[in-house]
């Protein structure tokens, strides 16, 4: 057990991210920490705004240095070859590091695949640069390198010659796919790589991701907000809301035996084929609070309707409860001794 | 053996918390009164900002920006009871002092707050035969203030005789005297009413035009879109310096002054509105598409109820910010033709006009002082400046 | 383009029309001031000499109709064709225009980077309070400011394009230096105002491009930050400053007539205040005719370098 654990690629432990701006400090992530394993996909769900973006710019150091900081915590990632671990956390932003493992070790796929490449310079500019920066090739075989990539995530060969403008979203998103697995990383990190795309393309980009997965052996770390992607394509969910995790276990833990009232509250609020179609969705009552408020103890205590029927506080201190194997969740109800 | 049985009871524990959440849910009785304690608790917690209170801290954070205010405030006052701050006449002549320096103002005797100038002798250079001043220190002469001295009506209407500040014999003269013995600083002051309002009117002007042909061809679209986009192009094409110089020049010269002042308000913002116009249509045509612009033209709404409740209203911010930051230019541009002599003309008193006697090279080398009213145009356009970034600054929600 | 000029053409020639009087009148008026007088025949010829007894029309027509022909009017105040006065003002007015134009990009460019790069720096703050400052201070007050500086302070020429003494002089390196000596300054202050906004816009379009979901792309590849700045930010933001190249080209018009009248250059400025003043309406009219040109081409030409390097609007 204890030695399955320590196989892990990259481990987050209680990461605190805060946003200095001019109102006051954003309190962006106040307590993350999750375990990814080599060549397994991590999903990591909750609303807009709970920190779930933050923390995957965080890992590769890609946010803000003026407004932003990590205030502590650790990012520890395994580096490819020697298995030497680094904690990403303490590395200079933009140092030679973190630079040689950007797009090499851990890549990113964003969400707008309408503006996450430049209009100016042609797809097949954009993937070769990729390349160069990271293997040692002349030109001419970056360019066939490219090439094959594109031909690899199913797009036509000529794209590599044409300007981003002229393609679809579904296209770009693909091209970018083909930019990011260009070095062959061990970590995947997608930032919702579906939210902007229709249905039909959004089924297309996930078969392509599963499938290159299986081919590169390289961890995913899928971040989203629809339930639908994460049941389909992740291993281990971790549930964020308001900077903190407050739930994580395996993907069949979480949707079949959900435990924190908001990840109960969550799957509650989406329609679930095979359930009896009488019951009716319930959302979650109220809604995500201002993100300068300074919660302390249960960051979902403000909207928790266990909290007012059952007389639980929720400003203690609460500590992560495993209930079963890999399966914890961070809420007092939790941590009571049984009665 | 007791140790599984443990973990069997945590574990049927955790599954009943989990059955009750889920059960919670169902009730929606329940969720309301979740959601009532969640009101009550959040009322703690933060209050909503209105919008205008937003932008106003935003404003008042900006240094630049409040100073650019006060100083502009500052100026408009001035202008307002302009016979009051000066100290003299308009076009009082005390030829006795003509081209006189800037008089260095003493604020202390023996440590005792007491501003004085000194007398001044005055002499001739015996190698130029220049007229020359020598400052006496042996004879003080304190600036008093609220005193009496040319009688005047303030802001038009109350007659009265009190100034500022004034003093009984001598002369006090900040910032110099020019050829005619004529103060600078009162002129300058005086002045300020005409640069500053020509700048104004020229704004209000232009806005009137702006805005309903803004706004009509942003709403309309169409033919009138059309119409005026062209007009706008057509205006745009000329360079306005030049264009205002041919107009103005066209200006007879036996007109009277207030004619003068009228036409080149009129001349000044026949360029200015195509600015405002442009930025206004852009936000119209942004809003137009709107859901309460829909929803107010499906209860029946007619189109000047619409333009007039909604559209003018939505873009009010945005007209403000334009018109503090289109003053520059039009302060800007009638000094710049009354300096080089086609724009007001005397006895009209502008910044730009005073600063006709600067023209002359050899004038402005021996008496640099003269192109002090130059100094007044920058700092209020600087002041302008600030105020109307600010503005903006303060109305963007998109900025930090 | 070519309907516009029409419509142009025939509005500045009811402008150049609107002063009461024309030209013969103002020439009867100078001599009325000398004690002199004319008779009423001597005025006549002299209308119908000018062609000025004919309709406005007739009149518009024939300036007009000589313009594809190069033949821009006649000078009646110079008693020479308008061409031919101003040709060489035409020339300097380029000259000095264009290097402010240089000098405006040279500085306004790397300062308006590295202002965003290093956005709320003592240097950005100092920078944006200069560029302030060249915004409010008008351009005919920055050349009365450096009149007596340059005299009183610097005593360096301040006024002119030459020294007296080389004004006849025929050309050598010795008149080419004291030409670069008098130009430098009027170039600067020609280019302040145009360098302050640039920097403002270059600052605030760098800002814009380097909040875009393409650079964190190129970050995220592992580029260094300054290759980042260089080949996704820049090239970006420095597109919309070409449209801007267009809106330049009317202020440096107007910033060479007023700058050229205070330092006496022999910009077209000086020539222009005088015919305006003089009522010679053919070279007056000829010469806003010109800067109207100029402007239409420069917006022309902005448009055509803007389609050049942004591949979208090339496809277009």
């Amino acid at each position: 057990m204890n030695t399955e654990r320590e196989k892990y690629l990259l481990k987050i432990n209680n990461l605190k991210v805060h946003f200095h701006t001019l109102e006051g400090t954003v309190r962006a992530v106040e307590d993350a920490s999750l375990t990814i394993e080599p060549g397994m996909t991590m999903g990591l769900v909750g609303e807009s705004g709970c920190g779930k973006s933050v923390t995957a710019h965080s890992i590769l150091r890609l946010l803000p240095t003026r407004t932003c900081q990590i205030k502590s915590g650790e990012i520890l990632f395994r580096r490819q070859g020697n298995n030497e671990v680094i904690d990403l956390a303490k590395v200079e932003p933009d140092g030679e590091l973190i630079r040689s493992i950007r797009g090499h070790e851990i890549a990113m796929v964003f969400q707008e695949p309408m503006t996450s490449l430049s209009p100016v310079f042609t797809v097949g500019n954009q993937i070769i640069e990729a390349i160069m920066l990271h293997r040692r090739l002349q030109p001419q075989e970056a360019r066939e390198y490219a090439a094959e990539m594109l031909k690899a995530v199913a797009l036509p060969e000529d794209v590599i010659d044409e300007y981003p403008y002229r393609l679809s979203g579904g296209q770009r998103q693909r091209a970018m796919t083909a930019m990011a697995l260009s070095c062959h990383p061990s970590l995947l990190i997608a930032d919702e790589p579906t939210t902007a795309l229709d249905v039909t393309t959004q089924a297309q980009i996930i078969e392509l991701l599963k499938s290159l997965q299986q081919q590169l052996h390289m961890a995913i770390l899928m971040i989203t907000h629809n339930l639908g992607v994460i049941a389909e394509t992740a291993d281990r969910v971790a549930v964020m809301y308001l900077g903190r995790v407050v739930e994580s276990g395996t993907v069949k833990q979480i949707f079949d035996n959900p435990l924190h009232p908001y990840t109960i509250g969550l799957l509650k609020s989406i329609p679930r084929m095979g359930s009896e179609t009488k019951k009716r969705l319930a959302p979650i009552p109220g809604s995500v609070p201002d993100p300068l408020t300074v919660i302390e103890g249960c960051a979902f205590r403000l909207r928790c309707p266990v909290c007012k029927q059952k007389g639980c506080d929720g400003k203690d201190v609460l500590d992560a409860v495993e209930t079963e194997p890999e399966h914890f969740v961070h809420c007092l109800l939790y941590s009571k001794r049984a009665r | 053996m007791n140790n599984i049985a443990g973990r069997d009871q945590q574990m049927k524990h955790y599954q009943e918390v989990a059955e009750y959440i889920e059960e919670l849910y169902s009730h929606q009785d329940l969720l309301d009164e979740s959601i009532a304690h969640q009101m009550s608790q959040a009322e703690e917690v933060s209050l909503p900002t209105s919008q205008w209170r937003l932008m106003w801290m935003k404003f008042i954070r900006n240094r630049f920006a409040v100073m650019g205010g006060i100083l502009v405030l500052l100026f408009y006052l001035g202008a307002l009871f302009a016979d009051f701050v000066a100290p003299y006449r308009l076009d009082q002549r005390m030829t006795r002092y003509s081209f006189l320096p800037p008089q260095r103002v003493h604020f202390f005797v023996k440590g005792k707050f007491q501003p004085h100038v000194y007398d001044l002798k005055v002499g001739r250079d015996p190698l130029t035969l220049q007229r020359a001043y020598v400052p006496d220190p042996e004879k003080r002469i304190p600036i008093r203030f609220f005193v009496q001295a040319e009688p005047y009506r303030l802001m038009g209407l109350i007659p009265t005789n009190r100034h500022l500040f004034g003093v009984d014999e001598g002369i006090v003269s900040l910032l110099g005297t020019d050829g005619q013995g004529r103060d600078m600083f009162s002129r300058i002051i005086k002045g300020s009413q005409i640069s500053l309002t020509i700048g104004l009117a020229g704004v209000v002007l232009s806005l009137l035009i702006g805005t309903v042909l803004g706004v009509a061809s942003g709403y309309y679209g169409g033919w009138i879109d059309n119409l005026v986009q062209r007009l706008i192009e057509i205006v745009r094409s000329f360079p306005p310096i030049p264009l205002w110089m041919t107009l103005t020049a066209a200006l007879p010269h036996h007109w009277p002054p207030l004619w003068t002042y009228f036409t080149i308000t009129v001349i000044l913002s026949l360029i200015g509105w195509t600015w405002l116009a442009r930025q206004l249509r852009g936000k119209v045509l942004a809003l137009r598409e709107e859901d309460f612009i829909m929803a107010s033209r499906l209860a029946g709404a007619s189109d000047w109820w619409i333009i007039f409740w909604h559209l003018i209203p939505a873009t009010f911010s945005h007209i403000i910010v334009i018109s503090t930051l289109a003053m520059p230019s039009m302060i800007l541009s009638e000094s710049a033709l009354s300096f080089l002599g086609l724009g007001l003309r005397p006895p009209l008193t502008s910044w730009g006009v005073l600063l006709q006697q600067a023209q002359n090279i050899q004038v402005l080398l021996l008496y640099p002082w003269l192109m002090i009213p130059g100094f007044f145009v920058a700092v209020s356009i600087l002041a302008f400046n600030f105020l109307g970034d600010g503005l903006r600054d303060a109305t963007d929600p998109y900025t930090v | 383009m070519i309907p516009t000029l029409i419509i142009i053409s025939f509005i500045t020639f009811v402008v150049i029309q609107l002063p009461p009087g024309d030209f013969v009148t103002s020439v009867q008026a100078e001599i009325a001031a000398t004690g002199g007088g004319m008779d009423a025949a001597t005025v006549e010829a002299m209308r119908i000499r000018y062609g000025l007894d004919q309709p406005k029309i007739v009149q518009y027509w024939r300036w007009i109709s000589g313009f594809p022909k190069g033949d821009f009017g006649y000078s009646l105040e110079w008693n020479a064709p308008v061409w031919k006065v101003i040709f060489k003002r035409l020339g300097w007015t380029l000259l000095i225009s264009g290097l402010a134009l240089m000098f405006m990009w040279m500085v306004s460019i790397p300062i308006g980077i590295y202002s965003a790069r290093y956005q709320y720096s003592v240097a950005d703050n100092l920078f944006s309070f200069l560029g302030f400052l060249g915004l409010s201070i008008p351009d005919f007050m920055l050349s009365l400011i450096w009149l007596v500086f340059g005299t009183l302070v610097l005593r360096v020429p301040a006024y002119g394009l030459y020294s007296p003494q080389m004004v006849d002089a025929p050309w050598s390196w010795a008149k080419f230096l004291d030409l670069l000596i008098h130009l430098w300054a009027p170039v600067i202050i020609l280019g302040v105002v145009g360098t302050a906004e640039l920097i403002r816009i270059m600052r605030g379009n760098l800002l814009d491009v380097l909040n875009q979901q393409y650079i964190t792309t190129a970050r995220a590849k592992g580029l260094p930050e300054d290759a980042v700045i260089r080949k996704y930010a820049v090239r970006m933001a420095i597109n919309p400053l070409i449209s801007v190249l267009g809106m330049q080209i009317p202020k440096m018009i107007s910033g060479s007539i007023i700058v050229g009248v205070v330092l006496s250059i022999p910009t077209i400025g000086p020539i222009f205040l005088r015919s305006l003043i003089t009522q010679d309406m053919y070279l007056a009219g000829a010469i806003l005719l010109f800067m109207t040109t100029l402007l239409l081409v420069g917006n022309l030409l902005a448009d055509i370098a803007l389609a050049m390097v942004d591949p979208r609007i090339r496809y277009e």
